[in-house]
């Protein structure tokens, strides 16, 4: 029990020397940058558009899984479908891809 | 923040508008946000006395009481709805001037579209006036907010204080 205890101790203390320098590398401007580059950007007419994709998308793959499962007899393959049409869909609407950003608007110029 | 997020245009937006007549000297009135924490309050109370008979005691004694408990929840849930939905609204500042002469009550929309225009609606009541009157500025999101998505200073001050100079100032 005490080599355990002992064993953990040490294994605790390592962590603890490497995890806050890990997270001082990443400072918060570059954590931001980070992030907005990952969120990408779309403009309004974008996001009405992603908007109807995924609504009209999201229809037709249950339909199409529904229709699938009763013509195979096979609920599992409704499923499968269903997931699969579901996938296709968040690779078109999740990504800022540029379809989504082909109207953008011009704003007020910024003060330095 | 980024640009093209009509929640935060709008939050944005509202808080200004909020520190520009907070600043002029008028006082907000809480009153419609102090209801709504209550009726809140009204629905949180009867789960929390739910919950504790249940742990301190057992199922049946719970549910002797469990029908009285169920309609004050309900009732205030029911009363909570209507008041965020009907009341409440798009409200965003009811405040009284200085003077105590003018009451401003003011709400804010911004449908997403292709050139998103946020709309202001300010009631204004006069004295004792049994009516208040609606004045409505609706302003495209470009014409407020700079490049990097925050209020441009100088254009919401132009427009508040055309506002103001139309319809709050004169008498």
């Amino acid at each position: 029990m005490r080599i355990f205890s002992l064993a953990l101790k040490s294994i605790i203390s390592e962590y603890s020397e490497w995890l806050p320098s890990l997270y001082h590398c990443l400072n918060e401007k570059e954590l931001t940058s980070t992030m907005n580059y990952l969120e990408g950007k779309i403009d309004f007419h974008g996001q009405i558009l992603c908007s109807k994709y995924m609504n009209y998308a999201t229809v037709i793959s249950g339909v199409a899984a529904y229709i699938a499962g009763w013509l195979a007899q096979d609920s599992f393959l409704s499923i499968k479908v269903f997931v699969v049409l579901s996938i296709i869909t968040g690779i078109i609407c999740i990504p800022a891809w540029p379809m989504y950003n082909q109207k953008p608007l011009q704003f007020q110029k910024t003060k330095n | 923040m980024s640009k093209y997020n009509i929640q935060e245009f709008k939050t944005n937006f509202d808080t200004a508008f909020i520190e520009f007549f907070n600043k002029k000297g008028y006082k907000q009135s809480h009153f419609v946000d102090n209801i709504r924490f209550l009726f809140g309050f009204g629905c949180a109370i009867p789960a929390a006395i739910a919950f504790g008979l249940e742990q301190l005691h057992d199922f049946s004694k719970l549910k002797e009481h469990l029908l009285c408990l169920l309609l004050v929840y309900f009732t205030f849930s029911g009363l909570l709805t209507w008041w965020i939905s009907f009341v409440k609204g798009n409200r965003i500042y009811i405040g009284t001037s200085p003077d105590q002469k003018l009451t401003i009550d003011a709400e804010t929309t911004l449908p997403l579209n292709h050139n998103p225009h946020l709309n202001l609606t300010v009631r204004i009541k006069r004295g004792k006036q049994a009516t208040s009157i609606a004045h409505k500025l609706s302003v495209p999101v470009t014409d407020i907010f700079d490049q990097e998505g925050q209020i441009s200073q100088a254009a919401f001050s132009k427009h508040i204080s055309n506002l103001c100079k139309s319809y709050i100032d004169n008498e």
